[in-house]
């Protein structure tokens, strides 16, 4: 997992192929840890392929974590495969979803 | 009214039981002994010029009553007896009056003065004991007159005193006991005027006769006018009515009398009686009777009633009811079943229905969409009887309905779960009022796409043969039963079929069919009766299971509904190339099923839609984490299982089907979480119902679960 910090923005890219029920515990803690202090999180999905609902499920509650301390989360560059996933839950109506890192850290801004 | 009659016998027996004689004979004893006293004293004491005159008068007197005594003691209940004797008090006292004033015969008039007082107390009806005392008054006033003028002895005026002290002793008793015997003769009269209006106007026959039925005491007049037999004949020939039994009822009758001579109970049966004038039906009533309350049964009383007309009735009235549900039972036979009338190209399919009254709650019906397409119905309403079949065909007749205006507005064959969620939106709304529900399984076979179908409404399950695995799996579906809620969304359950598979839909009358123990035949019994006779043809099929559960349940009849409908596939497309895998029971083998599963359906469907394909990796994964976690990492026994995954194609479709040893698959989150509610998890079966046309569990007798996926992957346009 790599964290960043750009213009009072956070930067999180996660690095797996994938979040699964194998893993989505273990990464979720570590994006929880890697979001505080920040009230505006970037998370890029670029590298992970696949996303199942455990994974969906991870990435619901670190949203919830940073919306209870008034903070702003979004995501960016996720692949066609997870994009899938995002569509057949409508997670657009949560959380906003950028196809380039660039536009999600203006729609921050 | 009996009771009251008892009483009243009582009643006149303790009054009888107070009386100064209570036998003639003993009367008669009394009147001998006072004409001793009385020639003993004419002997010693008044033998004189007067010769034997007086004593010839004291015996006309003894004669005369004892006669009267006499013809008292004949029974005789008529008032002129009463009569005669006063007549004959009358005539004493004329010669008393001649013997004590003419004569001066002291002693013996004073003692005849005594008899006479005697007799008239005990002999007068109660109507003539005032007027008598009345006389009496008179004449002992006239003797105290005489006394005083003619100056007579004292010793007769003492006798007359003491007369008339024992006149008041006698008096006292008198209105103790207020009833002579010839009272009770009246009252006895009036009781036989009572019973005589009482025989000759009813209708009924009443009898008396011996215990052992062969001796009648007693028959009333009705008899006559019943059998048309003088009494006078039946009584001398008891056995003669005999005769007049119908033929078929002789034994029965028989065996009723003998039963009732030796248990000495009251019996009530019914027979015919082919008289001179056609058959009528009497009905015997037979009481024991005991003529004193501490002796054994020595007698019977039998009332014959003659209910002919009601019995005729009757029979009409069960002839139409028995005609009316025969017919409601041929409409519901032949008007509400369909039958496979139109042959299924390579479908061998049969159905049967034994309703456990003449109608049944269960039906089912058969509609054959084309040559290759079948939609059976197999329902379970709520309830029996009329009542029942009445809702089954109405809810019949709103699936056919639905089915129309579906297929008019679609100009297509229209799915099944559009069919079921129209029926259900019409009739589940009154079902609710009315608080009634019906279990049901619609399904369709559908031999184009070798598909069978269906949508479980709460019924039981449906069993399948799967003739390539050899073993029974028993389905599932997902709604609840239709009453329940209108606006319920219906879930599709679809099975692949291959050449040589059995459907076996049955209504839960089969499985809880009960023997003697109260055990229940039960889905295992089934499937095991099943798996011998699959070879067979479908009607075999259920010939043998109709059979088997008749014997089980040892009764005359079923006591709930038994509907049955097995479907054999007897030609179907090859087996296509299967392509398997099998899984670690962990989660790191989540990896090896996305890619077997990638790969797969790159290869088997080129040109898919990358989206398409992806979603159903998704699915697939979801389904196998959702088995893992439920089975190897809760259960430690399960723990080095494997799951296996199968996959196929099936023209445009594509089939997964997953198998593994160990818990039923994790349903508790059905329904798709909110997503605003931004839960941690639960997405997953959502998910999978989300992206899957069909999801299908079920399980089979081993303990092995199955879930088949499918998903169409190109449309047919």
């Amino acid at each position: 997992m790599k964290v960043a910090e750009k213009n009072g923005i956070r930067l999180i890219s996660l690095e797996t192929d994938h979040l699964d029920a194998l893993n989505s515990d273990e990464i979720k803690k570590n994006m929880i840890s890697n979001s505080e202090g920040a009230d505006k999180v970037v998370l890029n999905l670029g590298n992970i392929s696949f996303i199942d609902s455990s994974g969906l499920g991870a990435i619901l509650t670190v949203f919830r974590h940073i919306g209870s301390s008034n903070g702003q989360m979004v995501i960016a560059e996720p692949r066609e495969s997870v994009r899938v996933l995002f569509k057949l839950v409508r997670l657009s109506h949560m959380i906003k979803v950028f196809d380039r890192e660039s536009e999600a850290i203006a729609s921050l801004q | 009214m009996k009771k009251r009659y008892r009483d009243f016998n009582i009643a006149l027996k303790s009054h009888v039981g107070r009386q100064m004689f209570t036998s003639v004979p003993l009367l008669f004893f009394f009147l001998s002994f006072i004409f001793l006293v009385q020639s003993v004293f004419f002997v010693f004491y008044e033998l004189n010029d007067k010769g034997l005159f007086p004593l010839e008068a004291s015996l006309t007197g003894f004669v005369l009553f004892s006669s009267v005594a006499f013809m008292l003691r004949r029974k005789s209940h008529s008032n002129h007896y009463t009569l005669l004797n006063l007549i004959l008090l009358l005539i004493f006292y004329i010669i008393q009056l001649y013997l004590i004033v003419f004569l001066q015969i002291r002693y013996l008039w004073s003692l005849l003065l005594l008899v006479q007082i005697l007799f008239s107390y005990y002999l007068l009806n109660y109507r003539f004991f005032f007027s008598f005392s009345l006389l009496n008054i008179l004449i002992y006033s006239y003797y105290l007159v005489i006394h005083l003028s003619n100056k007579f002895p004292l010793d007769s005026l003492l006798a007359m005193v003491f007369s008339l002290f024992l006149s008041f002793l006698i008096h006292r008793d008198r209105r103790k006991s207020l009833i002579t015997l010839a009272d009770s003769y009246e009252i006895q009269k009036e009781i036989n005027n009572r019973f005589r209006q009482l025989e000759e106007n009813i209708s009924q026959v009443f009898l008396l006769v011996s215990a052992q039925m062969d001796q009648v005491f007693y028959v009333s007049s009705a008899f006559e006018k019943l059998m048309k037999i003088s009494r006078d004949e039946f009584i001398a020939e008891p056995a003669v009515w005999r005769d007049f039994i119908y033929q078929g009822d002789r034994l029965r009758v028989d065996l009723e009398i003998d039963s009732a001579i030796q248990d000495h109970k009251a019996r009530d049966f019914d027979f015919r009686l082919e008289g001179r004038e056609g058959m009528s039906w009497l009905r015997f009533q037979i009481f024991p009777v005991r003529t004193a309350p501490e002796r054994d049964v020595n007698r019977f009383a039998i009332i014959v009633d003659d209910i002919t007309e009601s019995k005729m009735a009757e029979l009409k009235l069960a002839e139409a009811r028995s005609l009316d549900g025969e017919m409601a039972a041929r409409i519901q036979k032949n008007l509400l079943f369909s039958d496979f009338d139109v042959p299924l190209k390579g479908v061998d399919g049969a159905a049967e229905s034994i309703p456990s009254l003449d109608v049944g709650g269960d039906y089912y019906d058969i509609y054959n969409f084309s040559p290759h397409i079948v939609d059976i119905i197999i329902a379970d309403v709520m309830g029996k009887g009329r009542i029942a079949a009445l809702l089954g065909a109405a809810s019949k007749s709103a699936f056919m309905k639905a089915r129309l205006d579906l297929t008019v507005a679609q100009q297509t064959i229209p799915p099944i779960d559009r069919i079921v969620a129209e029926t259900c939106r019409s009739i589940s709304g009154e079902l609710m009022k009315m608080g009634k529900f019906i279990t049901l399984q619609y399904a369709r076979l559908d031999m184009d796409k070798e598909t069978f179908e269906f949508v479980d409404k709460g019924h039981t399950s449906i069993l399948h043969y799967s003739a390539r695995q050899k073993c029974f799996w028993s389905l599932k579906g997902w709604n609840m039963p239709m009453g329940f809620n209108p606006d319920e969304k219906e879930i599709i359950s679809i099975v692949p079929v291959e050449k040589g598979d059995v459907f076996f839909l049955y209504s839960d009358g089969i499985i809880e069919a009960e023997n003697e123990e109260g055990e229940q035949f039960g889905e295992r019994r089934l499937v095991y009766l099943l798996k011998n006779s699959v070879h067979l043809t479908s009607s075999q099929i259920i010939n043998k299971i109709k059979n088997i559960i008749f014997h089980y349940s040892s009764a005359d009849s079923y006591s709930d509904d038994i509907t049955c409908i097995a479907l054999k596939t007897l030609e179907a497309g090859e087996q296509k190339a299967l392509r398997s895998i099998i899984l670690e029971g962990r989660r790191e083998s989540l990896q090896n099923l996305r890619s077997f599963a990638a790969d797969y359906l790159d290869h088997e469907f080129s040109g898919i839609l990358p989206d398409l394909r992806d979603a159903l990796i998704i699915a697939l994964n979801e389904a196998v984490a959702n088995v893992i976690e439920h089975n190897y990492e809760k259960d430690p026994l399960l723990e080095g299982r494997e799951i296996f995954l199968e996959a196929e194609r099936k023209g445009n479709y594509c089939c997964f089907r997953l198998y593994w040893d160990g818990h039923e698959f994790d349903w508790s989150v059905v329904r798709a979480p909110d997503l605003s509610e931004l839960k941690g998890g639960g997405y997953g079966v959502s998910l999978m119902k989300e992206i899957m046309d069909s999801l299908s569990y079920s399980s089979n007798i081993d303990g092995v679960q199955q879930l088949i996926l499918i998903k169409e992957i190109f449309s047919l346009e």
